[in-house]
């Protein structure tokens, strides 16, 4: 593909989280994350958008097989006037419900230019095997 | 008056687009028929008195993908979001992040020195930070 003819890139629209069921207990508006999903035979790989979080803030955690990843992302409005805004800034938040299948003590987490990398490895006793067919 | 508008394609419609979503977001109506429609990146730009910054989320983004220029009114912001090099290898399950090229120019309303401009990529966000023209700051006018 030349230059192009290559897709030019939309955006999505970025809505806060409505206040009402699980409202955050910190100031300011939530976000949730756009997040990609792709699969291996060993692992479920989780990919979400946070441009603005740093990694110290990140939260990743995983309570009754929910795993949840928040992270505030400091508002620099407070320091600057906007004299124009096309976006809202605010933290992330976004929850999934994790099988038994996942192995949970071996999820690792990896963030890199704003992009989180959640790799979720499934449980060894469920990974698919190849079984060898004896000649007899 | 701010002047927003992409010099390529249909920007303008693109941000009357966005005024109408947000007329209807105003007026309780919904807003997903429109679906995604607006231009890329969405900006925020930001005045200090002595020089504007602009801000785009850009997550995933390089510096080697992005191409920044200005004038002494406008500021470009040029680049290509990569396709997950996973992809090719893993099953998409979901798929919510999206790819592609953009293309957008703003205009600002007073003079900047483009010479001054520096522009730094965050944790995913674009920050451009354009001193204004120094003939363009406000000045103080004592009263004699």
């Amino acid at each position: 593909m030349t230059e192009n003819e290559k897709k030019e890139l939309t955006q999505r629209d970025k809505e806060p989280i409505a206040k009402g069921a699980g409202e955050p207990t910190r100031a300011g508006l939530v976000y949730s994350p756009a997040v990609d999903i792709l699969r291996t035979d060993d692992a479920l790989t989780l990919v979400a958008d946070l441009p603005g979080v740093k990694k110290a803030d990140l939260e990743i955690g995983i309570e009754d097989g929910v795993l949840t990843i928040s992270a505030p992302v400091a508002d620099v409005e407070a320091r600057h006037k906007p004299v124009y805004r096309e976006y809202g800034v605010g933290g992330y938040v976004r929850r999934f419900t994790l099988s038994d299948k996942i192995d949970q003590a071996r999820i690792s987490a990896e963030l890199e230019n704003g992009v989180l990398t959640v790799t979720l490895p499934k449980a060894e006793r469920l990974k698919p095997r190849k079984i060898e067919v004896a000649a007899g | 008056m701010w002047g927003l508008f992409n010099h390529r394609g249909p920007g303008f419609p693109d941000e009357l687009h966005r005024l109408q979503r947000e007329m209807d977001r105003m007026l309780g109506r919904a807003a997903d028929a429109y679906g995604s429609c607006c231009v890329f990146p969405p900006l925020n730009i930001y005045d200090d008195g002595e020089s504007y910054s602009i801000r785009a989320e850009l997550p995933g983004v390089k510096p080697a993908d992005l191409d920044v220029q200005a004038t002494a009114t406008t500021v470009t912001i040029k680049g290509e979001r990569h396709k997950d090099a996973r992809d090719e290898r893993l099953s998409v399950e979901r798929r919510e992040r999206d790819h592609g090229v953009f293309n957008r120019t703003v205009e600002l309303a007073t003079a900047i020195d483009p010479d001054k401009i520096s522009a730094k990529l965050e944790d995913g966000v674009l920050v451009i930070v354009a001193p204004k023209a120094a003939d363009s700051r406000p000045r103080q006018i004592k009263i004699a």
